[in-house]
């Protein structure tokens, strides 16, 4: 099946303007990526409605290739200018930028294609490898464990949501609600649709996330200033030694890859946080013997191959089960349905040529991402100077005639305006983003499942834990919930016990 | 795989031939039609009734001459779109498909409009809704699963949402034909049904012939539920094979047809029946339906809104709207 497979994928790969579309994707995600305050969410939420006329393999092969290159390009400003392009970035400037103050601006930038190229091709292969047993966990999947997953995702705001737990669960519950606008599919009777059609199928949760993460971002980006260079920049260093920097460093960039794509996996979490757990990581595993922080090109590896991984391991609960990894991949998720591309087992089964086709096209990506990172370095200067006095508008007037471009309807431009508002303020006020994406888009699919599967076992709840996937998943859920709870508990008592002794 | 044209269409080339239409105005040579169609399709992009609808029209618009915009409307189970229709200027410029289950939806939904109100055009295909089984159940024909509602085996079947065209036909088979299915499980499409089926979580289920088609080493394709039986599946039975009346035929196929506006002019009206007549009976429509495997057959308009009519009438006198909510 994988030979099968991969060969069409190929095909697909290969017909008409596919590989175009992989290019053009890839050099505007660096790009996108590479300027501060944007990066992969918005790059994506403002080109996904207009993938409306392409094939459904072109416009999920574009997206991702987005996705992937501004993953790259994130680490440009970090080295440059000391400001993370993308969250995913953020650890790249401890080490990245003190290169670039060394005068070593060029190697640090050639270790970070060459890094996140290593880092990402690794996490692809393995995905590829696989998916033939992927394939045969999500067609073991039916309703009840549907709904179980989705509630594992929910259940995962209180881990995601770092900072304040009850702001995590208000934004997720606030998800959650707007979800259940529209007519659900169990029953006939509408809700919060306040008698007008407009309503009657709910929110459509791409506009919402074009919302927040394209209007949302500009308002923050409009408020800022000084986030982007002005002044001239010293590319001292060379390309070469950046490459053998790598090459010599293999267990970091190989462990990095790898826990890159494993946190990618976990539902919720994502590049944000991956960069700084793999280069915490690599500090460690130093033993005390380097110093980082102060240039080390150790450091940029360990960020760089493990935000380039993460791209793949999302790609697992996003494609197998509609879970999305990040909020760039909530976005592609978008494009997937838009495109007609269920997650779950037809991804696996009548569309494995598409999704192979989106592994190739990953690792085609990385392969232009090497060939820019290095050609090209020399010029990345100058995108870290684009003005955002030029750039909001732009952005603003994509997003809103995309909105209109989804369904053809005026509710989903007010909602990328209104969720624009709704979402600067999410950011100012640091209620996590990501935690209301999970709740409003597991919100239908765990009340769908839950729905279907209480008619299954006419009632009984059973259905939760009889068989044994299902009774991993609900005790994971409850472990995850539970154990903080636990933990809290316990040290309360402790506190008491020492006060009695 | 699709060839569609440049995604630029999509937005600024849809709003942009929507001003220009707008600016150029009905300036041409005074023949109907002599400028641009609007074609309002109440589905998403690359459905079945989108892929027909851009085929057809575009045929004829180029047969014409003139331009052809095609907006997707989506929303309320298709009533946006065909709200829309009815509400357009009757100037034979402004036009959609409609499919005959939709009629479910004007019931629930009472957008104080029926479907005898529009204009018809006239219909271009029919399909029809045939049952499906888990091949592990062992069915071999619809008296198999008769029987195994009857004797308590199986209980569950799968179709679309609540209040749905596959919800309503479960709900007639149960009313006329005494199928008693006990548990009505709601997927979100065909495909999910099949999913569902084919994975055992339903033993039976309710998908077009078309998906049936497509999934039919994965599943046991049973009976087609209209009694002229199924294109697709030519030796399939259709249940009044089995000593049923034909009672469930208003529920169990399913006509698609285009419409405009009420009131259109009947001169205009027929030259775009006349047109659609000459398109669907072309070499090049023959030769696209034999590509794609998407069957065409002209259906006069007066036969397309009688089958409308009867599913009008049909449908509330065999069921009660309210159970479906």
């Amino acid at each position: 099946m994988l030979i099968e497979g991969l060969s069409g994928a190929l095909d697909i790969l290969l017909t008409g303007s596919t590989l175009g579309w992989l290019i053009a994707g890839i050099l505007f995600g660096i790009v996108i990526g590479s300027i501060p305050g944007l990066g992969p969410n918005l790059g994506l939420a403002i080109v996904l409605p207009l993938t409306v006329r392409l094939d459904g393999p072109d416009a999920i092969i574009l997206l991702i290739s987005i996705y992937s290159g501004a993953m790259y390009g994130g680490s440009i400003a970090a080295i440059l200018i000391n400001t993370p392009g993308t969250a995913a970035a953020a650890a790249t400037t401890l080490d990245g930028y003190q290169m670039t103050r060394k005068g070593k601006a060029m190697t640090a930038l050639s270790v970070s294609a060459t890094a996140s190229v290593i880092g990402g091709v690794l996490a692809t292969i393995t995905l590829i490898l696989l998916t033939p047993h992927l394939t045969t966990i999500v067609l073991m999947f039916g309703s009840p464990e549907y709904f179980l997953i989705a509630l594992f995702g929910i259940a995962l705001i209180t881990v995601v949501a770092r900072g304040s737990l009850v702001k995590g669960l208000t934004a997720g519950a606030f998800g959650l609600l707007l979800s259940t606008i529209g007519f659900p599919i169990a029953a006939g009777q509408p809700r919060y649709t306040f008698d007008t059609m407009m309503l009657f199928d709910g929110l459509d949760f791409v506009a919402v996330l074009i919302g927040i993460f394209a209007i949302g971002e500009m308002i923050k980006l409009a408020g800022e200033r000084g986030g982007i260079a002005r002044g001239g920049l010293d590319m001292g260093g060379n390309v070469a030694s950046g490459v053998v920097d790598v090459v010599r460093a293999p267990i970091t960039t190989i462990k990095s890859g790898f826990i890159g794509m494993f946190i990618g996996a976990i539902p919720g979490s994502g590049a944000s946080i991956a960069n700084f757990v793999s280069y915490a990581e690599t500090v460690r595993s130093g033993g005390g013997d380097e110093e980082f922080g102060d240039g080390n090109h150790r450091g940029v590896i360990a960020s760089e191959a493990a935000n380039n991984g993460t791209v793949a391991g999302s790609l697992i609960p996003t494609l197998s089960f509609g879970i999305p990894g990040s909020g760039a991949t909530a976005i592609l998720l978008g494009g997937l349905v838009m495109h007609g591309l269920n997650p779950g087992p037809e991804l696996f089964t009548t569309n494995i040529d598409t999704t192979y086709s989106i592994f190739l096209a990953l690792l085609a990506g990385n392969a232009i991402i090497l060939a820019v990172g290095l050609l090209f370095i020399t010029k990345t200067s100058y995108i870290t100077q684009v003005n955002s006095n030029y750039l909001i508008p732009l952005v603003v007037v994509f997003s809103t005639l995309g909105a209109l471009g989804l369904r053809g309807s005026w509710l989903d431009v007010f909602t990328v305006l209104l969720f624009g508002v709704f979402g600067f303020f999410l950011m100012r006020y640091n209620y996590s983003i990501i935690a209301f994406v999970l709740g409003i888009i597991l919100g239908p699919i765990a009340e769908e499942n839950l729905v279907r599967s209480l008619q299954l076992s006419d009632g009984s709840l059973l259905i939760f834990v009889n068989e044994p996937i299902p009774l991993i998943l609900t005790s994971l859920t409850v472990l995850l919930v539970g154990l903080p709870l636990l933990k809290a508990l316990t040290n309360t008592l402790r506190k008491y016990g020492a006060m009695d002794s | 795989m699709l060839n569609r044209r440049s995604y630029l269409g999509a937005t600024a080339g849809g709003i942009g031939t929507a001003l220009l239409a707008g600016c150029l105005g009905e300036d041409g040579d005074g023949e109907y039609p002599d400028s641009q169609l609007r074609v309002v399709i109440s589905w998403g992009q690359g459905g079945g009734t989108d892929l027909y609808t851009r085929e057809i029209w575009q045929h004829i618009a180029d047969n014409h001459d003139v331009g052809v915009q095609f907006e997707n409307i989506e929303g309320a189970a298709g009533m946006q779109g065909l709200t829309d229709i009815y509400s357009a200027d009757p100037d034979g410029y402004t036009l959609g498909p409609i499919n005959s289950p939709d009629v479910a939806q004007f019931l629930i939904q009472e957008p104080g409009f029926g479907v005898d109100d529009y204009s018809y055009i006239g219909g271009y295909t029919r399909d029809v809704w045939v049952l499906v089984a888990n091949q592990d159940e062992g069915f071999d024909d619809l008296e198999d699963v008769v029987d195994a509602y009857d004797d308590g085996d199986i209980e569950a079947i799968g179709g679309q949402p609540t209040g749905s065209p596959s919800h309503i036909l479960a709900e007639t088979m149960q009313n006329e034909l005494d199928i008693q299915w006990d548990n009505y499980i709601a997927y979100d499409g065909s495909g999910a049904v099949i999913e569902a089926v084919a994975g055992d979580e339903v033993p039976v289920g309710i998908v077009t012939e078309t998906a049936a088609e497509d999934a039919e080493d994965q599943l046991d394709v049973l009976t087609a539920l209209h009694s002229d039986g199924s294109v697709v599946f030519p030796d399939l039975p259709a249940y009044t094979e089995y000593g049923y009346d034909d009672d469930i035929d208003f529920m169990g196929g399913f006509l698609r047809a285009f419409i405009a506006p009420p009131d259109v002019d009947d001169d205009q009206l027929e030259v775009l029946t006349d047109s659609l007549e000459e398109v669907l009976e072309s070499d090049e429509m023959e030769e696209w339906a034999e590509e794609t495997g998407n069957d065409v057959e002209f259906i006069p308009p007066e036969e397309a809104l009688s089958v409308m009519e009867e599913n009008q009438e049909e449908i509330p006198a065999n069921i009660d709207l309210d159970d479906l909510e």
